[in-house]
């Protein structure tokens, strides 16, 4: 069989009681799994390949603040486990505060490369404006949990930080909900707040780098895209066969979004 | 694919082109690889800062008049906590930050409210052992007094206190006017060097109803009053060198160069020689010689080049600056102009080199060389 002979032949007909098959327009599940499988098609969420122009090394550094973010975690829980003053009693104690400090300097460290080579390759572009945006707030939100961190060494250093942080926000008004100087409150805003604020920042932003897919580089000079042919699909791999031919117009429902 | 000048609409574009192998699972994998050994062995050799906390034990050890003399002012309610204004009081007199009606800290009122005398020195003395036949009597007669006459006491006590000896921690006021406050002061005194005030705060003896509490907000908060009841000769700065690092048009901390600014002084030490303090990059510094929060510099930066330097309001401007910084770097996308700055910057020249080059590779490509035979070199040589 041919395959336009195949592509004629109906679908068979789905089992009585297949899953999926009452889905109406209003059914909230069903419009939520159209647009899951519409942006994140099982090619585009666990991808095997990337486009050609990803060869560099700065393509890496989001990923070394993912695993930093992980280390953070397993040594935070470490952490929990004996409490907060472990590190003060036990060489063990501060060894585990140790690696979740370090780990933290490197997840920041981490970000901050991301940030500086998603901003020079302007990132953004192409529907990517969320990507962005989620990622900041992933940024924004592990400041908190640092600060909170911080404080919450409880020594001298807890001490002075929270001392002097608290001022600033008693000025905006936030010293009700974020005192920084109970370590009963900073204690739950940094181990389950806030970590899992940045968490969630963090998954979106991930699942919106895979939505859009790695931002292409910025067209070559002399090159122009009006009248470029319209897209096939989504997962239209290879074609083309020269580095020009990858430009296309996005879908119609992305246009107009940075 | 048509060909043209180059209109930079790449916003409008998606990739659909030649793609390569690539395996995130196993770049994962090798960056936990790194870590998992590489953190660890950080982690060991230079462990992480613990420098151990200040108490009001060690403070009225090593600088009683600093201590007493910000105890009288929490007493008679001059110092920073008591006037700090909201969240702590909602008097008229207080301290506030802003302008007008924009005064965020206003908003919510004095949701921890604050009464330094009660707070920091009559509930604590309560757990003292001559309170009953001494501290107790004193305290009325305080708070019995009007306002003038404390205001007497206070100065009569500050002015006799000046030329106090201390003996291995034991002091002599001189004899003078101030009414029960030698004996509140001294009750006080005592109670920290013997570390039963640190132990007051920390098993909230004042307030059974939450013996579990971990809150430090008040213990806090009276450890950053030293030198706010006007100092005393022990406050001078730990690290001399230190005026030199802060700019003339720069106000002094409050409180600089007394014990708990000391602190900050001498933790801090040997890196900066010197100081975690706001006006000299604060939290972003860390003590010795580890790393700090140095990605709080976009925030800490106002403390040190903003315009509100020497206002009252110096935190809610350096906070609306940051927020001002922040919103434009979160909405950047959608920002005309600071959008485009890449695209100027050219850098993305240089980061997908590779690519460029193939494109150039394409569109001029390189006259392949024809085979070397023995031929074809005999002919060119012939």
């Amino acid at each position: 069989m041919s395959m336009t002979e195949r592509e004629q032949v109906p679908p068979a007909p789905e089992p009585e009681g297949s899953p999926g098959q009452a889905d109406g327009r209003r059914n909230m599940m069903a419009a939520t799994r159209r647009y899951a499988e519409k942006y994140w098609p099982y090619s585009r969420l666990l991808p095997s390949d990337e486009p050609s122009y990803v060869t560099k090394m700065f393509y890496m550094w989001g990923s070394l603040a993912l695993v930093a973010f992980v280390m953070l975690i397993l040594s935070g829980c470490i952490l929990v486990f004996k409490g907060i003053y472990w590190d003060h009693t036990s060489k063990w104690g501060l060894f585990f505060n140790s690696v979740h400090f370090w780990s933290c300097q490197i997840f920041f460290f981490g970000i901050f490369v991301h940030f500086g080579s998603s901003f020079f390759t302007a990132a953004w572009r192409g529907g990517r404006g969320f990507t962005w945006l989620f990622g900041a707030l992933a940024f924004f939100t592990a400041i908190l949990t640092g600060l909170t961190g911080y404080v919450l060494q409880s020594n001298y250093d807890g001490q002075w930080i929270g001392q002097q942080a608290k001022d600033a926000m008693n000025a905006v008004g936030l010293g009700g909900l974020l005192n920084l100087m109970n370590l009963d409150v900073v204690t739950g805003w940094h181990i389950v707040l806030l970590p899992l604020g940045v968490a969630l920042f963090l998954a979106a932003h991930l699942m919106w780098v895979r939505r859009h897919g790695v931002v292409p580089p910025f067209p070559p000079e002399g090159m122009s895209f009006e009248g470029a042919p319209e897209p096939s699909g989504p997962a239209k791999a290879e074609a083309g066969s020269s580095p020009h031919a990858g430009f296309e117009p996005i879908d119609s429902d992305q246009r107009g979004q940075p | 694919m048509s060909r043209g000048p180059a209109t930079w609409k790449s916003s409008d574009v998606a990739w659909a082109g030649s793609r390569r192998p690539y395996d995130l699972v196993k770049e994962i994998i090798q960056w936990f690889v790194v870590l998992i050994i590489a953190i660890p062995v950080i982690a060991w050799v230079f462990a992480s800062p613990d420098p151990p906390p200040v108490t009001f034990k060690a403070w009225a050890q090593q600088s009683p008049k600093d201590f007493i003399n910000t105890t009288l002012s929490e007493v008679n309610k001059t110092s920073l906590s008591a006037t700090y204004g909201p969240p702590y009081e909602s008097a008229p007199g207080a301290s506030t930050q802003g302008w007008g009606f924009f005064s965020p800290e206003r908003w919510f009122g004095a949701y921890l409210a604050l009464n330094t005398y009660t707070d920091f020195v009559a509930k604590p003395l309560s757990t003292a052992s001559n309170y009953t036949a001494q501290v107790s009597p004193a305290l009325s007669a305080w708070s019995a007094a009007s306002s003038s006459q404390q205001t007497s006491w206070s100065k009569a006590f500050q002015s006799a206190l000046k030329n106090a000896p201390f003996t291995g921690g034991a002091y002599d006021v001189p004899a003078g006017s101030y009414g029960p406050l030698g004996t509140i002061l001294s009750a006080q005194y005592a109670l920290a060097r013997s570390g039963g005030l640190d132990n007051a705060f920390d098993a909230n003896e004042t307030n059974p109803t939450i013996w579990f509490s971990n809150d430090q907000t008040w213990p806090m908060l009276y450890f950053g009053d030293s030198g706010q009841g006007g100092g005393g000769p022990d406050c001078t700065s730990a690290e001399p060198k230190q005026q030199n690092r802060i700019s003339p048009t720069q106000k002094l901390p409050k409180g600089y160069g007394c014990w708990y600014y000391n602190q900050a002084v001498i933790n801090a030490s040997p890196r900066y020689a010197g100081y975690l303090a706001g006006s000299t990059w604060g939290i972003t510094n860390e003590v010795g010689n580890f790393p700090g929060a140095w990605w709080l510099v976009p925030y800490t930066i106002w403390y040190q080049f903003g315009p509100g330097l020497t206002s009252q309001s110096a935190d809610l401007i350096a906070m609306l600056l940051t927020g001002a910084v922040s919103l434009p770097f979160l909405f950047l996308p959608w920002i005309p102009g600071l959008r485009d700055i890449p695209k100027f910057t050219r850098v993305y020249k240089l980061m997908w080199s590779d690519y460029y080059k193939s494109v150039q590779r394409q569109q001029h490509p390189q006259p392949v060389p024809a085979p070397r035979t023995a031929g074809s070199d005999a002919r060119r040589t012939s």
